[in-house]
């Protein structure tokens, strides 16, 4: 038996590019972020870069083995295999594989509050008309179970949902009662302000494993001005609600969420340090959204994106310098970006996807029968738009499908081939919100150089990549153990 | 508020080149083109006051320079990226009944 020659054994030395995106980095204008077509990522001189491109690189240069390993270029093209790479971008879009598992059911429209930016058409107390229905809870729950995923997250939503908690236990029953058959892995959540919480509620809770999300804009007189109540008391019973959720359910089964309002973005550190002194260790930093009321009242209570971007950049100072002195608080959108730059795995947010996941994700169940793929879209309907409506609870989750709302969606919904996001080196790590673009642009496609939507991503990755690259070991590691913990938590944010 | 007016010579960039590197500076500026026979002439009018105006010139062949880069990223790779798009999304759906994978 005689071996092959030598030069049998020695491949191409040539090499060919693969898909890749780049973006000179904003803080330093000589480099480059290059990023493959499932995420993987590096940072170059845009000199060497350039080189890459151009098929000059050598291949005894530490770049050429960094662009091999990212799966950037292709060293030796006609042995190497495809195969590493699409499973990375499989393992990206793992969202993709079993439809919707975020379900929000609206109960009720009613709620005590008057919250000048509120993002839904509330209704007064008394007024029960606008209230789910036995009927539309029913078909609501036979809906639920038309979907393939493994996983159902139940969110109820309202309005106040406590204001008709006799409903929620009823679809709790029903969906358990359900899911004998079924054998689906269930997860409730409860999205309210915790006011007139009762021990019957909690103890119901407790019993079903529900977690509570609440809304806690900062300081007292920050939560009591945002959130205002006749008895201006607002924070007093949020907090009370919160202490008596976790004495029942556990300090991890209670969550809750910041709505930032103008004189929000004055207070960043009174805001965090409130967090920390009620003992939380997430907090979730959410500029307004333009739906609802919230557009209506957005001269008083608006701010730009740029305004957001200065107010995060403080406010992430200063949790780091929070952690740094060894109390774990994490920011919860930072969280979930960090965890898409920093490893390979998929994420349970469904306004971060590609394709969207409004409709893919998630899908919301109106009071009163009809169907959305995204709040959002159900809060655009609440003013009188219904360009996203899917149809009604009694209808088939193929006619929602193919209904002009969805298509409406899906025309916009993959934001590789969106204008600008198809060169931009972050969208393999973001999403597309056809919806919010349609919201604020009134286009589902939209217009990349004056979307809040992208600056926000943009700003908010470039944020934390440079705090990364640039920050101190220390202070790497706070943000790597964010995203590490992202990936054990996957989920966690759907319900936000 | 004055119009800023940068020059590319049209031997090494293409309209489409050009066309895409303009477009990113559409949310402060009305942008027109024009072709004289060696250049594009690319005219950036203020929508409204820009406090870094001064440097937009220098950003904008910056931002040519990229486009172009991103040309010969997508020329070399375009092929090779619908396939692996396709080879991934068909792997994650389930298989048809009687089928394999």
């Amino acid at each position: 038996m005689k071996f092959a020659a030598r030069h049998a054994f020695v491949g191409n030395p040539g090499y060919r590019l693969l898909p890749l995106r780049f973006r000179r980095l904003p803080w330093d204008s000589d480099r480059v972020l290059v990023t493959s077509v499932s995420g993987d990522w590096l940072i170059a001189q845009r000199n060497d870069f350039e080189r890459a491109v151009t098929g000059q690189l050598d291949p005894g240069e530490p770049l050429f083995a960094d662009m091999e390993s990212r799966f950037l270029i292709s060293a030796d093209p006609e042995r190497a295999t495809l195969a590493p790479i699409l499973s990375q971008y499989r393992t990206r879009k793992d969202y993709l594989a079993e439809g919707p598992r975020l379900h929000i059911f609206v109960v009720s429209l009613r709620c005590h509050h008057t919250c000048a930016y509120c993002q839904v058409s509330r209704q007064a107390v008394g007024q029960t008309a606008f209230d789910m229905t036995e009927s539309t809870a029913r078909h609501a729950v036979d809906r639920l179970f038309d979907w393939p995923a493994k996983t159902l997250t139940i969110e109820f939503q309202g309005g106040e949902p406590l204001l008709r908690f006799d409903r929620v236990q009823q679809l709790t029953k029903l969906i358990e009662q359900r899911n004998r058959t079924e054998k689906r892995t269930l997860r409730f959540v409860i999205a309210s302000t915790l006011h007139d919480l009762t021990d019957e509620q909690l103890s119901f809770m407790r019993d079903h494993g529900f977690e509570l999300s609440t809304s806690l804009d900062g300081p007292e007189w920050l939560h009591n001005l945002n959130r205002p109540r006749p008895e201006r008391d607002s924070y007093q019973r949020t907090v009370d609600g919160i202490e008596r959720g976790r004495r029942v359910l556990g300090d991890g089964a209670v969550s809750a969420l910041t709505t930032l309002t103008r004189r929000s973005l004055e207070v960043p550190k009174e805001i965090i340090n409130e967090y920390r002194k009620l003992g939380f260790h997430s907090i979730s930093l959410r500029p307004l959204s333009p739906y609802g009321f919230a557009r209506k009242t957005g001269t008083r209570h608006g701010y730009t994106i740029g305004d957001f971007l200065k107010f995060y950049e403080v406010a992430l100072d200063h949790l780091l310098q929070i952690n740094r002195e060894g109390y774990f608080l994490e920011e919860t959108y930072a969280r979930m970006l960090l965890s898409l730059l920093l490893t390979p795995f998929s994420h349970g947010y469904v306004d971060l996807r590609s394709p969207t996941g409004a409709g893919l994700g998630a899908v919301v169940y109106d009071y009163d029968g009809r169907v959305y793929p995204s709040d959002e879209a159900r809060m655009l309907a609440a003013m009188g738009d219904h360009s996203f409506a899917l149809g009604r609870v009694d209808e088939s989750i193929e006619t929602w499908m193919s209904s002009p709302g969805m298509q409406r969606v899906l025309g916009a919904g993959v934001a590789e081939a969106l204008p600008t996001c198809a060169d931009c080196a972050y969208v393999p790590l973001c999403g597309s919100d056809p919806i919010d673009h349609y919201a604020r642009q009134g286009d589902s496609i939209g217009h990349r150089p004056t979307s809040d939507f992208c600056r926000k991503q943009m700003g908010l990755f470039d944020t934390l990549l440079q705090r990364w690259e640039q920050g101190s070991s220390v202070d790497r590691g706070i943000l790597e153990d964010w995203a590490l913990r992202a990936t054990r938590r996957e989920g966690v944010l759907e319900a936000a | 508020m004055s119009t800023i007016e940068v020059r590319l010579d049209a031997g090494m960039f293409s309209a489409d080149i050009v066309t895409r590197a303009a477009h990113r500076y559409t949310d402060a500026y009305f942008i027109e083109i024009k072709r004289s026979p060696g250049d594009f002439i690319v005219r950036l009018t203020p929508k409204h006051v820009v406090p870094d105006a001064g440097q937009v010139a220098e950003q904008l062949r910056n931002d040519v320079l990229d486009e172009q880069l991103r040309a010969l990223v997508r020329s070399e790779t375009q092929d090779i990226h619908a396939v692996l798009i396709e080879a991934a999304l068909r792997q994650a759906l389930p298989p048809q009944s009687g089928q394999r994978r």
